[in-house]
């Protein structure tokens, strides 16, 4: 993923925050990234731990992981869209699966 | 109606069935508890548990105050010393002790729940996650109902279980099942859908060791041995494919894998391109992608050039797979005649009419009247998964899923209340096309299968991908496994809500022995029972019947009825206030959500788990009551002007459930896998993983086509052991749980077999036993447990049957005490009882009576 010098917050909640080794990072992205970059990215950083446990399998996110953008639920492919502010992203693995959406 | 003399609408809690109640109140006594007619969940009907839920309420030793133990020795049977505490008292103590664990390191929170209450799940669920720990369990649900059944429920049905067509389906086999006979899921309604199709003229063949709820109703009662069932089963499968040549080519084609090209691999070949499965085209004479819209018709059989390496077709490997597994070579496992193998899968093949359609609500639809249904007997073994799997089959090569008379998932599908089109779900094409469940309730979906991953879970999860919870939550090799896995943690603070892991699990010896080594047990209870015995801190919670939850009967694939009708979204509300100090649990969770500091974690998975909408999300920093929780997911669900207080006056919502929503199958393009190719992947790596830590390993548990494995009750060679012993559901009771409950207990006693132990008649004279008579069960291993012989013709003459879950010790259940039989006592609880695939127990054992 290139670098521009756009940061993205991070945050990482549940047992991801263990994984992490920290709660909040902050992570350059580019200006097209989408959620699936900064997902990638945040695998190369920490570790395989980490990256098995938000992909189910190499690059194939795993069914319960959450992202949300400003508190707001988004897809994977949505691009991170920050309105000119540093978008706020959290991260986090459910326990199990409900719901379900158009 | 009037302040003082009101009814109120709620839902039972005294099974996971859930049903809909109204409780008649007097004077703010609740004097009577009837089924919710404006419900579909019950339809107004209600059990003997249900009715007696009452006597649970007002159990005058129910707990009304927190608990501390002054003791510090833990055992079966040790006087913890309960001391009374404040409120502020206990959870000062449980709320530091669990910041101390959540600040080192969250999995050494280990999390325990009953499957009684289902009110408890979201909530419990939710806190673990926030928490950030993976070691959660259903004490022992799971290990035996549903590690095998519900997995294959998800994987062909997109639902948590399945059912017959009971408006439509004119023949049903039940294999270990009892729907609409007994307990269980959404009991009431399919008790009454049950009725009627027998009025009707549905035939039911009941395969079973023992004749009791279903088979008593039955056409025709198919005594087996325990454990079995694949054998039957694949025999059936090979009369049906290779005798009678029956099946469903278009449903194979079009919604399974049966045309996927196998290589010599036992592998799918693949596109070189996109890397999709191929199928042979037999309009162009060549392999395309399995999702070539242009493909004229799928070969089903033949070999082909595909992909470099000759191939066949996975339905032709079936055909000639089960070709082995003749009806002779099932009797000799199984006990059932090759005769009636035989006569039952022609019955069963004709009567699925394939080809035929049928109109509905103007819409022409396949028409396959057959259903085989699986459920508990069928599952609660170490082969639970091929027995599941064979099972399954015989709907998918007739095409009897989820189409008009066929076995249905419940409710996979749903397209929301017409004014809010909430709630939506319904599955979808994942990997190599194969469905996706819409919704689900286990921590992790059916499919797609996750890689498996040295494990750092207490289950062994990780390495296990396909098993929902494991046997080393309390087993007598957990800590010998951990070692061998290098688990870098061990539980420190166990929750428990209203679970009884002594008795649910399996031999209470082991279980006590793990418990022992917890260092912080919390027990959320109603009753002391023997699980609070290894409680520190006990906190009074409220029964079902003072208790509030926006989603009693959600998701929908658990506990609403199938087949046309209504939909309806019930609440829970308190019937009456709670008395002492009693204080709901996702009350007090919550305010550990906040003193522990994972309110942002909470609020997030409850908006993303609940599916908050809009205004309705939980804002990340702002602390809510249950209560204001649960109006946001209605109001998210049916909109502003529907929140609690609506669902207080009116205690359910109903609308009309449309066509393609109950018979979902022909308008979804999703494919089912009649040949598992993905446990050729997950083998290898699992595989290596597991070796590599000294575990050792058999391929034959991951072979991609169904087969019968042994279970280490078939393996006793001790020939004094002659006798195969299982369990059975009691429909009077639930569990542990309501042998408490004094009109059950009194209905118990009048029932001959509830407290006893059924022994063939003939096998009983033979060993000079008579009725009444107290006799010991003795293990292998062993292990032994004490009961009054009832001898019957009810019982598979190799078998003995004990009822429920009962033979409490515990000094505070007065009314359960010494009643009954805990055949459990009786489980072997370790590595070699489980499924080196799904983790299921093996909950039967070879015995032998000694007077």
């Amino acid at each position: 993923m290139a670098t521009t010098g756009r940061v993205v917050s991070v945050k990482f909640l549940g047992f991801l925050q263990r994984l992490a080794g920290h709660r909040e990072a902050s992570v350059e992205v580019a200006a097209d990234a989408t959620l699936a970059d900064l997902l990638d990215a945040l695998a190369r950083s920490y570790g395989p731990a980490f990256a098995s446990a938000i992909f189910r399998t190499p690059g194939d996110v795993h069914t319960h992981l959450r992202v949300f953008v400003n508190e707001e639920e988004a897809q994977v492919t949505d691009r991170i869209v920050t309105g000119g502010e540093a978008a706020q992203v959290a991260v986090l693995v459910v326990p199990g699966f409900e719901g379900g959406s158009r | 109606m009037t302040a003082s003399d009101r009814w109120v609408a709620s839902t039972c809690g005294l099974c996971y069935g859930t049903c809909s109640i109204r409780g008649h109140v007097k004077d703010d006594v609740l004097v009577k508890i009837e089924g919710n007619p404006e419900s579909e969940i019950g339809r107004g009907r209600l059990c003997g548990k249900g009715v007696s839920g009452i006597m649970t309420l007002y159990d005058p030793n129910r707990v009304n105050a927190p608990l501390k133990r002054t003791n510090p020795l833990k055992g079966k049977g040790v006087d913890p010393g309960w001391q009374e505490i404040s409120w502020a008292e206990a959870l000062d103590e449980v709320a530091g002790r669990l910041k101390k664990v959540h600040d080192d390191d969250p999995r050494k929170l280990f999390i325990q729940r009953t499957t009684t209450n289902t009110s408890i799940r979201a909530p419990m669920m939710m806190f673990g996650a926030a928490f950030g720990t993976p070691n959660s369990w259903a004490a022992g649900g799971g290990l035996h109902c549903g590690n095998g059944a519900h997995l294959i429920g998800g994987i062909y049905h997109a639902s948590w279980s399945l059912v017959p067509d009971f408006q439509h389906c004119k023949y049903a086999i039940y294999f270990g099942a009892s729907k609409g006979h007994g307990a269980g899921h959404v009991a009431c309604t399919n008790m009454q859908q049950a009725a009627d199709a027998r009025i009707r003229g549905m035939k039911l063949v009941v395969v079973d060791p023992m004749s009791n709820f279903a088979s008593a109703k039955a056409t025709e009662w198919v005594p087996i041995r325990p454990g079995t069932d694949a054998a039957m089963g694949l025999a059936m499968v090979n009369v049906i494919l290779n005798d009678l040549g029956v099946w469903d080519a278009e449903y194979l084609a079009t919604k399974t894998n049966a045309p996927y090209l196998i290589g010599p691999d036992r592998c799918y070949v693949r596109d070189a391109d996109t890397k999709k499965p191929l199928v042979w085209d037999t309009g162009r004479g060549r392999a395309v992608p399995y999702d070539d819209a242009d493909a004229a018709g799928l070969a089903l059989e033949g070999e082909y050039d595909a992909g470099g390496v000759r191939a066949r077709p996975a339905f032709a490997r079936l055909r000639e797979h089960v070709r082995q597994f003749t009806p002779e070579w099932a009797e000799g496992l199984s006990t059932v005649p090759a005769a009636a193998i035989r006569r039952i899968a022609r019955e069963f093949a004709t009567e699925a009419m394939v080809g035929s359609t049928i109109v509905i609500d103007g819409q022409r639809l396949p028409y396959r009247p057959v259903a085989a249904i699986y459920f508990r007997g069928a599952q609660g073994h170490k082969n639970s998964v091929h027995n599941c799997y064979t099972l399954e089959l015989l709907n998918q090569i007739v095409g009897a899923a989820d189409v008009v008379g066929g076995a249905l998932g419940f409710n996979p599908v749903c397209y929301g209340h017409p004014e809010t089109g909430k709630p939506w779900y319904e599955p979808k094409p994942g990997p190599d096309g194969l469905m996706v469940t819409g919704t689900w309730v286990a921590p992790h979906l059916p499919y797609p299968i996750p890689d498996p991953k040295h494990p750092e879970s207490m289950s062994l999860g990780g390495l296990f991908p396909l098993g929902m919870f494991g046997t080393t939550m309390a087993s007598r090799d957990q800590e010998e496994l951990w070692t061998q896995f290098k688990l870098p943690y061990r539980p420190e603070i166990m929750l428990n809500y209203g679970a009884n892991s002594l008795l649910s699990v399996g031999n209470s010896d082991t279980v006590a022995e793990t418990l022992t080594r917890i260092p912080f047990v919390v027990s959320f209870e109603i009753t002391l029972t023997e699980f609070s015995e290894f409680a520190d801190i006990v906190l009074p919670d409220t029964s079902y019947l003072e208790s509030l939850d926006s989603r009693p009967n959600v998701p929908f694939i658990f506990n609403h009825p199938a087949g046309q009708g209504q939909w309806s979204w019930p609440i829970r509300q308190p019937v009456v206030a709670p008395e002492g100090q009693r204080r709901q649990c996702a009350d007090v969770l919550l305010e550990l959500v906040d003193r522990i500091g994972i309110r942002e974690e909470f609020n997030a998975i409850a908006n993303t788990h609940l599916k908050l909408d809009g205004p309705h999300r939980l804002d990340f920093k702002t602390p809510y009551t249950y209560a204001e929780v649960c109006d946001r997911e209605l109001k998210s669900h049916f909109g502003a002007e529907r929140g609690l207080e609506w669902f207080r006056e009116h205690g359910v919502i109903s609308w009309p459930k449309r066509v393609e929503e109950v018979y979902w199958r022909p308008f979804l393009k999703v494919r089912v896998p009649i040949y598992w190719e993905f446990l050729v992947g997950l083998n290898a790596k699992a595989k290596t993983i597991a070796n590599a830590r000294g575990l050792t390993w058999d391929d034959a548990w991951y072979d991609p086509l169904p087969r019968w494995l042994p279970c280490p009750s078939h393996e006793v060679r001790d020939a004094r052991y002659d006798l195969w012993g299982f369990y059975y559901r009691d429909t009077l009771h639930t569990n542990s749980f309501t042998n408490e409950n004094p009109w059950l207990d009194e209905a118990a006693r009048l029932d001959p077999y509830s407290y006893t132990i059924a022994v063939n008649a003939a096998t009983g004279r033979r060993k000079g036993l008579r009725d009444g008579q107290e006799v010991w069960l003795e293990s292998p291993h062993n292990r032994r447990v004490r009961g009054r012989v009832r001898l019957t013709e009810t019982v598979h003459p190799d078998c003995v049957g004990v009822g429920g879950c009962a033979g409490h010790w515990a000094k505070t259940l007065p009314i359960a005490r010494g009643k009954g039989i805990m055949f459990n006592d009786l489980l072997e609880v370790d590595w070699d009882h489980g499924s080196p695939v799904n983790l299921n127990l093996d909950t039967c054992v070879k015995l032998r009576i000694v007077a």
